[in-house]
């Protein structure tokens, strides 16, 4: 199947948000959107990559989304003011 | 000195012999060559000997040292590169099977500053594929397989520089360059019972070397005392215009110094909570030692951040920017741990928010962590908590339950530099090992504070069994 680029980036843009939307909402149902997460991502890879992963390489994949939306979820957790700066300065 | 002896030796008394014409480049490069043949494989160690390159340059350097022409410490000495540097018309593989044919026409700035300085190469080292940017997960990840420690071959030499931690440790080079992006120079060394040294981001030129995360990359000496790496630093450190991040610094080191006043260092509160019994052990002789040259101060609280967050969240944008076609390619299927193959496909998932906010806690957490280090001379942690991995053992599986305070992802974080010394011995005969870390540019009294240690230990002369 060829990926049509406008369905792929309207799939894809839609997922980095959903890491924003799980605060106030109750444990079970953040799991569930977790892993509901997790599937799309793995759809994602798929869809884009077209790669056969084996059942061992696939479970990996889960284990390194996984453990990929764990740390955004604590790192965009961490309170930063709006004007700090990434440590890299753009010359010219 | 027999061959065996002179394999062993320091770069200063192989100066020595050097100068006083007591041995030849060419028989100092042939006993290297020769020990690179014998063990190299064993090892997992090399990739490329550079044989008839090293003849050559020892040709050469045996020429302008009879002609009165001394360059210094490092002439005629040989070494090998970990094999992400380039080297002209040599393969320069990364360690991984997609790029074992590669060949770049020129070499890369450490390279050149070593061959000017008279050193000669006489192979490039094996180490982990990518230098571990894909989220490799036991020994078993280069096109070479695995790196063994050679005080026990069941057991890895560490990453990512594998090879030249085994091959400084064996005596199979006098001393070795390897790149450390988050722990791999520190790691190789510690579990091979070299010493290695990672210097501040910047103060060494990372032109020609194989990127895994811009911001973190480093590049640095792997040998067998404090007192080498303080030699092989000097002739490497100083301002490339070809890499843009070095600053205008130079490192000058020729005579072997020492603390010239009473040094205050702090000890990291829970250091070795969480530390194999040897290794806490260990720990705490070597402190008595360090108390008869410097003043300690227990129990400080390093400096609580989410560092390794951080760091690998860095490694994974950058490093899935820097491999993004080997990762489109689908060739990452060919890499040799079986996390690699598959470890791009999340990173390219990383996005650019939560990378920015990374890079923004960054710049916090490394102003915080030098105000910290400010305060002391050095700081002072087991390198690792635990000694070598065993080969064919997930690592989260092998020592379960055991860590220690961030100092890795720190130190890399924040780009300031680190020496490791090894400090006796632990389970199945491996080494243990300590760290110093300092701030910024403090390198010289990093290498001071290791060689008044080594002044008063032997652990650095100990010579693995692998030549009985």
């Amino acid at each position: 199947m060829k990926i049509k680029r406008r369905k792929f980036l309207q799939f894809a843009i839609t997922l980095p948000a959903l890491g924003y939307l799980t605060e106030g909402i109750e444990p079970q149902k953040q799991n569930e959107t977790q892993s509901e997460e997790v599937e799309k991502l793995i759809e994602l890879v798929n869809l884009r990559h077209k790669v056969k992963f084996t059942d061992e390489q696939l479970k990996m994949l889960k284990e390194e989304i996984e453990s990929n939306i764990r740390r955004r979820e604590r790192l965009l957790n961490l309170k930063l003011s709006n004007w700090d700066e990434p440590d890299f300065k753009f010359q010219v | 000195m027999s061959d065996k002896d002179i394999a062993f030796a320091s770069i200063r008394q192989l100066a020595s012999l050097i100068k006083s014409k007591k041995i030849s480049p060419v028989e100092l490069t042939k006993i290297y060559l020769e020990r690179l043949k014998k063990y190299g494989e064993k090892l997992g160690a090399v990739v490329t000997i550079t044989e008839e390159l090293a003849l050559n340059q020892a040709k050469r350097a045996e020429k302008e040292i009879m002609a009165g022409k001394y360059r210094g410490l490092l002439h005629g000495i040989p070494f090998g590169v970990k094999d992400l540097l380039a080297t002209k018309g040599i393969p320069t593989t990364w360690g991984a099977e997609p790029y074992r044919n590669q060949v770049f026409d020129y070499d890369a700035t450490v390279v050149k500053k070593l061959y000017n300085a008279g050193a000669i190469l006489v192979a490039k080292l094996a180490m982990v594929e990518l230098a571990g940017g894909m989220g490799y997960d036991d020994a078993d990840a280069s096109f070479t397989g695995p790196g063994r420690t050679p005080w026990n071959l069941n057991y890895w030499s560490g990453g990512s520089s594998s090879g030249s931690g085994a091959a400084v440790s064996a005596g199979l080079v006098a001393f070795a360059i390897g790149s450390e992006t988050s722990g791999s120079i520190l790691t190789p060394s510690a579990f091979c019972g070299i010493t290695g040294l990672r210097p501040t981001y910047g103060l060494v030129s990372r032109f020609g070397a194989m990127a895994l995360s811009w911001t973190l990359d480093k590049l640095g000496p792997m040998c067998r005392s404090a007192d080498d790496c303080g030699i092989v630093l000097s002739a490497i450190a100083g301002y490339d215009p070809k890499d843009e991040t070095t600053v205008q610094k130079e490192f000058k080191y020729t005579r072997k110094s020492l603390p010239q006043r009473k040094l205050k260092i702090a000890v990291i509160k829970g250091a070795t909570e969480k530390a194999q019994p040897e290794v806490r052990k260990n720990f705490e002789e070597s402190l008595k030692v360090i108390s008869e040259f410097a003043e300690l101060e227990y129990d400080v609280e390093f400096p609580d951040y989410p560092w390794g967050m951080v760091v690998s969240t860095i490694v994974d944008a950058e490093g899935a920017s820097a491999f993004y076609d080997l990762i489109l390619s689908g060739k990452v299927s060919e890499l040799r741990n079986k996390r690699d193959k598959v470890g791009g496909y999340s990173m390219i998932q990383v996005s650019a928010v939560e990378y920015l906010n990374a890079m923004r806690l960054r710049k916090k957490m490394r102003k915080a962590l030098e105000e910290f280090l400010s305060k002391y001379d050095a700081i002072v942690a087991p390198t690792r908590a635990t000694v070598s991995y065993p080969i064919g053992i997930d690592f989260d599986k092998a020592y379960p339950g055991s860590g220690g305070p961030p100092l890795i992802p720190a130190g890399n974080a924040a780009g300031v530099p680190a020496i490791c010394v090894p400090n006796g011995f632990g389970q199945n005969n491996l080494p243990t090992s300590i760290q110093f870390m300092g701030r910024s540019f403090s390198e010289k009294t990093l290498i001071q504070i290791a060689n008044a240690y080594q002044d008063r230990t032997d652990w650095h002369l100990r010579r693995p069994p692998i030549d009985s």
